[in-house]
């Protein structure tokens, strides 16, 4: 098929598989295609087992599959666990001397193509630095990607390297790429690419790095965070980019003070974000509190990763949503925003900043290990976005919210219980943000008549979810509309991509399905998400956690129970394939095959 | 402009014979002479007696969680370097549950004042054993005696870094407020370890017990540049040295920080920011 393709490269830690996935994609999309990416690997520097998986098509998609028709081994356990994931003639590239001494002839699997690629014949003679490089340019030649464009990618990467490890590279590439294209006449391939000429403007991103730009874009001027897989990417990013855009990168010596140093920040009126994993936001539950509770604006990026306690650091999971809206103790209000692709990412980590200053609360952006790691081809993001900073004063503004005693009234108590905010430096405005409860000037009150009204005030902040950011809460629906579909899914975060895909094959195997993707989990639509599912034929809430923890939200939110469930707690991302064979035995009783 | 100026008028809620009235006063004291605009100037704290601190302050202030001063004080200076911040805690806030965050801001040499009230007991909590509570001391927690060697403030701030490490007695408000004014003019982190009686809880170490064993280094010809000679002086006991120990000037992180210079961040239109020029890299 041309432009259809799915590869897999697999190998050691350490070995660069990464490096050969990330450019083979984008090699692909250069060409105009479609490009998804995933990533599966442990925890560890050296050894054990990592592969990229990089889908390509003409048309958009949203996740990999569980076939592929291409696979790079650079070891023979990779040979060994993924032979069976090929296609019908699918293809293996593979050093034959070295790693099949059996000649790899599968009993069982016939129909695969091998196309022996002497790797350590060649790494002798440009070196082992450029193996990647005779694997990447191996894998293009076999799909007949033509090569000038791939010298194009190859010289963007590694110009800043220096000429020579430029020539290297496109020495290696010859090697690899010719090699298998002499082989090609004789033993011909299935698929092959070639350049469709596009209108629009395309980009390759993963989730971390769209969140990073989303922030960047809303006017982040401060960043603190402690490393921890999978969300240290954004530390890099922000460090990468904090002279030219003028952020303050601190990485710091725990996440207690990487999220109190928000609160700093944010007081004296930056635009402040972290980004940590389950683990970290456990850290930083007391402070989070003390946000809500000073009505500090700050965002926190929490990517889930596979938990409890140090679970399983680079795989994925959603066992945090209930987490995330609770964390801290007593009640604390705050926002819960969970992007299910890398746009969502960066327009809702934008929104987020928006959201924090507007209701003066912080904001959790909840990733998760898939969506911060893989990469997706998306339309180039729209930059007009509004920065809206809701009531913080200017200077001059100030005299307006002063008490009798000339006092600025910090915490006023108004209609829609966000008050007026003034910063260090600014006249007139000295008040003291405090964690202990307080009256409308910062000092400490313990009185049951001001605690019950400041109770109400904070909480009566997120009815502006309701009204100013309706538009932004409401679920987003996909496939078939109410009345056609007789089923409907409903999802949030990271799902959104495999359950995009199984939109298609349902349809394509005649099941009609709808899908109700939830972004803002806290507060939840409730209306909306109660409306819809009453009004469906019969549902099934997907989700990658144990306890169903959206469906005991939307439970305790709107007391509808969802009829059923697909809970899925391997560490790793629904694949399309098995969300299709779930629902085809839920309402057919038939085991779909692919 | 006096010193009442940077009073906020509130009544204030410690135990008559505070060591903090005298610690408060000092402040304001050193603000004057400075003649610091009150907006210019945030006083943070943590939890504990001295994280009430703020409030009795017409400044900006911001009154974190237990042990967090710090590193929130790290986000104000890191946010706006015109302002002056100067971070109150208690020897529980700072040397216990906060050590950690106080060994990393002395290293970074950020440009803020910490000002530690040392009662070498928990107060609000009434009577526990603190990080400075003497060897052998009984308290509520250790009723037959602390078996924990102290906390060293002086020493960890010598050898983590602190370009000003001082210490001051409570009952010497005009000290202090000399210390404070030099602390705050100090390019760099000041340290001022605060004697400060808890007339509650800690009968031990009163008013008269520190009267009797204080000696000012500034009297005795101490070089505050001989870095040697200050660590053997964090090491006095029968004779307690107050003034400074230390003080030398090196860049602090904010100088350090290309980001930092010129407009103040805070300053700085974020209505639009360009973001254009990352995003072609991904195209």
């Amino acid at each position: 098929m041309k432009n259809y393709v799915s590869l897999k490269a697999g190998g050691p830690a350490g070995k660069g598989i990464f490096t050969i996935g990330d450019l083979l994609a984008k090699v692909l999309h250069k060409l105009g295609l479609y490009v998804v990416t995933t990533k599966d690997y442990p925890s560890l520097i050296k050894g054990g087992h990592n592969t990229i998986t990089i889908r390509a098509e003409p048309n958009k998609i949203h996740s990999t599959l569980e076939t592929i028709d291409v696979l790079i081994a650079v070891d023979r356990l990779t040979v060994d666990l993924h032979y069976k994931e090929l296609t019908h003639n699918g293809a293996i590239i593979v050093d034959k001397a070295n790693l099949c001494k059996d000649d790899c002839i599968f009993k069982d699997r016939s129909d695969i193509l091998v196309y022996d690629l002497p790797l350590m014949d060649f790494v002798k003679k440009v070196g082992l630095r450029y193996e990647n490089t005779i694997l990447l340019g191996a894998s293009l030649a076999l799909l007949k990607a033509p090569k000038d464009l791939i010298v194009d990618v190859l010289k963007k990467k590694f110009s800043k390297k220096g000429e020579e490890v430029v020539n290297k590279n496109i020495e290696a590439l010859n090697l690899g790429y010719d090699h298998i294209f002499s082989i090609l006449n004789n033993h011909p391939f299935k698929s092959e690419v070639e350049k469709i000429n596009i209108n629009e403007k395309r980009i390759y991103i993963s989730g971390n790095d769209a969140s990073s730009i989303g922030a960047v874009k809303a006017g982040l001027k401060f960043v603190a965070e402690y490393p921890m897989t999978p969300s240290s990417s954004i530390l890099h990013f922000m460090a990468a980019h904090e002279e030219s855009k003028r952020i303050v990168v601190k990485q710091t010596e725990d996440e207690l003070a990487a999220i109190n140093m928000l609160i700093g920040a944010s007081f004296a009126g930056l635009r402040a974000m972290t980004a940590t994993s389950g683990g970290g936001f456990a850290l930083m539950n007391e402070a989070f509190g003390f946000a809500s509770m000073a009505e500090l604006p700050i965002v926190v990026i929490e990517s889930m990763r596979a938990s409890p306690s140090t679970g399983m650091p680079t795989h994925t999971d959603q066992g945090d949503l209930l987490y995330a809206i609770h964390a801290s103790q007593g009640e604390a209000p705050r926002v819960v925003i969970a992007p299910g692709d890398v746009e969502e990412a960066y327009y809702e980590t934008f929104n987020a900043f928006n959201i924090a200053e507007n209701l003066q609360l912080p904001v959790v952006v909840l990733l998760d290990k898939h969506i911060s790691s893989s990469a997706y081809t998306v339309e180039r993001f729209k930059t007009d976005l509004k920065v809206d900073r809701g009531f913080l004063l200017k200077e001059d503004e100030i005299n307006n919210f002063l008490n009798s005693e000339g006092k600025f009234l910090r915490y006023k108590f108004t209609e829609d219980g966000v008050s007026p905010r003034a910063i260090p430096g600014q006249k007139n405005g000295m008040h003291v943000a405090s964690s202990y409860e307080h009256d409308e000037t910062g000092w400490t009150s313990e009185d049951p008549i001001n605690r019950t009204k400041m109770m109400e005030k904070r909480f009566k902040k997120l009815d502006l979810m309701y009204s100013k950011y309706k538009d932004l809460i409401k679920p987003k629906f996909y496939g078939y509309n109410r009345e056609e579909a007789e089923i409907l899914i409903v999802s949030w975060g990271s799902n959104k991509g495999a359950i995009l895909d199984a939109l298609k094959f349902l349809s394509d195997r005649g099941i009609k399905a709808r899908f109700m993707h939830i972004v803002y989990t806290y507060p939840l639509d409730k209306k909306t998400i109660l409306e819809e599912l009453e009004n469906s034929k019969n549902n099934i809430i997907l989700e990658t956690n144990f306890t169903g923890q959206l469906k005991k939200l939307i439970k305790l939110e709107t007391n509808y129970i969802i009829k059923n469930e697909f809970l899925k707690y391997t560490g790793r991302p629904f694949t399309p394939e098995e969300i299709t064979r779930h629902i085809g035995k839920l309402l057919r009783g038939v085991n779909f095959e692919f | 402009m006096s010193f009442k100026d940077y009073d906020s008028g509130h009544k204030s809620q410690w135990c008559p014979g505070c060591g903090n009235f005298g610690l408060t006063h000092a402040m304001r004291v050193a603000f004057d002479k400075l003649n610091i605009p009150k907006e210019k100037i945030v006083i943070v704290s943590g939890i504990g007696c001295s994280g009430k601190t703020p409030h009795y302050f017409s400044t900006y202030g911001l009154e974190t969680i237990h042990g967090r001063a710090l590193p929130a004080a790290t986000g104000v200076r890191l946010a706006n370097p015109t302002l002056k911040v100067i971070a109150n805690m208690g020897d529980g806030d700072c040397y216990g549950i906060g050590m950690g965050h106080f060994i990393h801001a002395m290293r970074r040499n950020l440009d803020m004042v910490a000002l530690v009230h040392n009662n070498m007991i928990y107060g609000l909590t009434k009577g526990q054993t603190s990080p400075t509570t003497p060897e052998g001391e009984k308290t509520k927690s250790t009723p037959h005696g602390s078996i924990e060697t102290p906390v060293n403030p002086i020493a960890l701030a010598l050898s983590s870094g602190a370009s000003f490490v001082a210490r001051a007695f409570a009952g010497d408000a005009v000290h202090l407020a000399e210390l404070l004014q030099k602390a705050i003019e100090h390019k760099g982190f000041s340290l001022i370890d605060v004697f400060q009686p808890c007339v509650s809880f800690n009968p031990t170490h009163s008013y008269g017990f520190f009267q009797n064993k204080v000696y000012n280094l500034q009297k005795e010809n101490h070089d505050v540049l001989d870095f040697e000679k200050a660590m053997e002086k964090a090491f006095e006991t029968e004779r307690l040295p107050i003034g400074i120990f230390y003080h030398n000037h090196k860049h602090t992180y904010v100088d350090k920080l290309k980001q930092e210079q010129g407009t103040l961040l805070v300053d700085e239109d974020i209505s639009n920011v360009n973001v254009d020029d990352i995003l072609d890299a991904y195209e």
